[in-house]
């Protein structure tokens, strides 16, 4: 259906789902994930991706999470409405970002009468025009796109830990301890994944830092075949139920959450 | 036996096994006042420590144990995964430098870190494990000090567990953590407990609150 004049834009599928530990535990699912199309004046269709993974031992995080993704669209859109490309943005207006989510975070903690850190999250998020993005995290998870030469997944931020394997870093945290990490490139990113630390030590490999590229090869195919535009709520579903079948489920005990996007054919 | 394969700079472990390490260091006390029943109890625990770190698919892959005895101080047991690790019998001697053998695990933790960092090995916050029966017989205070200095940075976890017989006070002084006295000679009890500890830490995840059991509950294995 696309032509010329109306670009194709995209279309995604996303979920999380509950880690076996969490269900043990009876916890919560303290991932969250969210997709955005923004429409620009000239017909441009930007697409903004955001993945949070609450901290296990915070209170809250589950709600941390939630916060974290939906103020990152949020503010993001209102950077494009002010007519600024992805590829120019800079590392200050990340911190802006950031500003927001944690201004944000103040807010909810005040009202649940509990400390910021309470809602301790990570911040894994792309914003994707015609021929650039800005991509942005803080912690773990990761985002990986396919690079323009051989379609090979590459990783835009490997991801952050603190000195333990235990430990990483939460947008709660003040600027100069979350060491976020800010990147934009001027080329036209075809299709992207993000997803949080419980897919990361299925999908990344530590021993040469890269992607098991065909694991993406063959999740981005059933989004590519898709004929929706925007989230395709069925496709969706079923990755929920693939990501907590045995082949994910039973080798990750956390949360898990993908959200996969590639531009309409 | 190649020596090499000794070193600490041998890294082909890692090749094999990129798993991120848990590493936990032994500092335990041979000297001659553990002679008897105590060594014995204690050498059994340690083969009781591997047996039940094999039992545990994630720790088997992620534990490291190292062993240094004292005194004289001795690295008995430079750091290997459960599978490679041979719990030595251990044999009583003389006194008890007890401020040169934590000076020295302290090294020893540094050095592999060190080495996990060059090889781009994940890893978690290090174990040392002291345990004793007696009390210092070196100056201790230098030592008690680099603990709290690397408590204070999160370097690593100190923990003192104390025998029949063993200085609680002077353990009191060198820990961060309240030192722990062994109910009896029950090592064996202490070592499942390490062994389950080291588990849960080896499968935690960024964020995660490690829930640790309390030893010095009515049916542990220590009193405080």
């Amino acid at each position: 259906m696309g032509n010329d004049l109306t670009p194709a834009g995209w279309v995604l599928a996303a979920a999380s789902v509950r880690g076996r530990d969490h269900i043990r535990d009876d916890a919560p699912c303290q991932d969250s994930q969210g997709g955005k199309l923004w429409c620009g004046p000239n017909g441009e269709e930007i697409l903004l991706a955001a993945v949070s993974d609450g901290a296990g031992s915070a209170s809250h995080s589950d709600i941390g999470s939630r916060l974290t993704v939906d103020t990152f669209l949020q503010v993001c859109m209102r950077l494009l409405d002010d007519g600024r490309a992805p590829s120019s943005w800079t590392r200050s207006d990340a911190e802006l970002v950031v500003a927001a989510i944690q201004e944000r975070l103040d807010e909810e903690a005040e009202t649940l009468g509990v400390a910021r850190r309470d809602l301790a999250a990570t911040l894994v998020g792309s914003v994707i025009g015609n021929n650039g993005a800005a991509f942005l995290q803080v912690g773990d998870g990761a985002m990986v796109t396919p690079s323009s030469e051989d379609g090979t997944w590459m990783w835009v931020h490997w991801p952050r830990q603190g000195e333990y394997a235990n430990t990483t870093f939460f947008v709660t945290q003040d600027t100069e301890v979350q060491q976020m990490q800010f990147d934009t490139i001027g080329q036209r990113v075809e299709s992207v994944a993000l997803f949080s630390d419980g897919l990361q030590s299925l999908v990344l490999k530590y021993e040469d830092q890269s992607v098991h590229s065909a694991f993406f090869d063959q999740m981005i195919k059933p989004v590519q075949r898709s004929e929706q535009h925007g989230i395709d709520i069925e496709l969706s579903g079923q990755l929920a139920a693939y990501l907590s079948s045995d082949t994910i489920g039973t080798r990750s005990g956390d949360d898990v959450t993908l959200l996969l996007a590639t531009r309409r054919r | 036996m190649n020596e090499f394969e000794q070193t600490p700079f041998d890294v082909s472990e890692f090749v094999d096994n990129p798993e991120p390490r848990c590493p936990c260091l032994l500092v335990l006390d041979t000297s001659g006042s553990m002679q008897g029943r105590p060594i014995q109890e204690l050498n059994e625990g340690l083969r009781t420590f591997k047996e039940q770190l094999l039992n545990d698919d994630l720790a088997a892959k992620r534990v490291e144990v190292g062993i240094i005895t004292f005194g004289p101080v001795n690295v008995i047991q430079e750091f290997v995964t459960p599978d490679v690790f041979s719990p030595p019998t251990l044999a009583t001697t003389g006194a008890t430098p007890m401020g040169e053998a934590i000076n020295l695990a302290l090294d020893k933790v540094e050095e592999r870190k060190g080495i996990y960092r060059g090889e781009g090995i994940a890893y978690y916050r290090p174990w040392v494990f002291l345990i004793t029966d007696g009390a210092p017989t070196d100056s201790w205070k230098s030592a008690a000090s680099r603990v709290a200095r690397e408590e204070e940075a999160k370097a690593l976890s100190l923990f003192a567990v104390g025998v029949e017989g063993a200085d609680m006070a002077t353990l009191g002084e060198i820990a961060v953590r309240t030192p722990l006295k062994l109910k009896g000679l029950d090592f064996r009890e202490l070592f499942t407990w390490l062994s389950n500890s080291m588990a849960s830490v080896s499968r935690s995840q960024p964020g995660d609150e490690i829930a640790l059991s309390n030893p010095a509950a009515p049916d542990g294995w220590a009193t405080i």
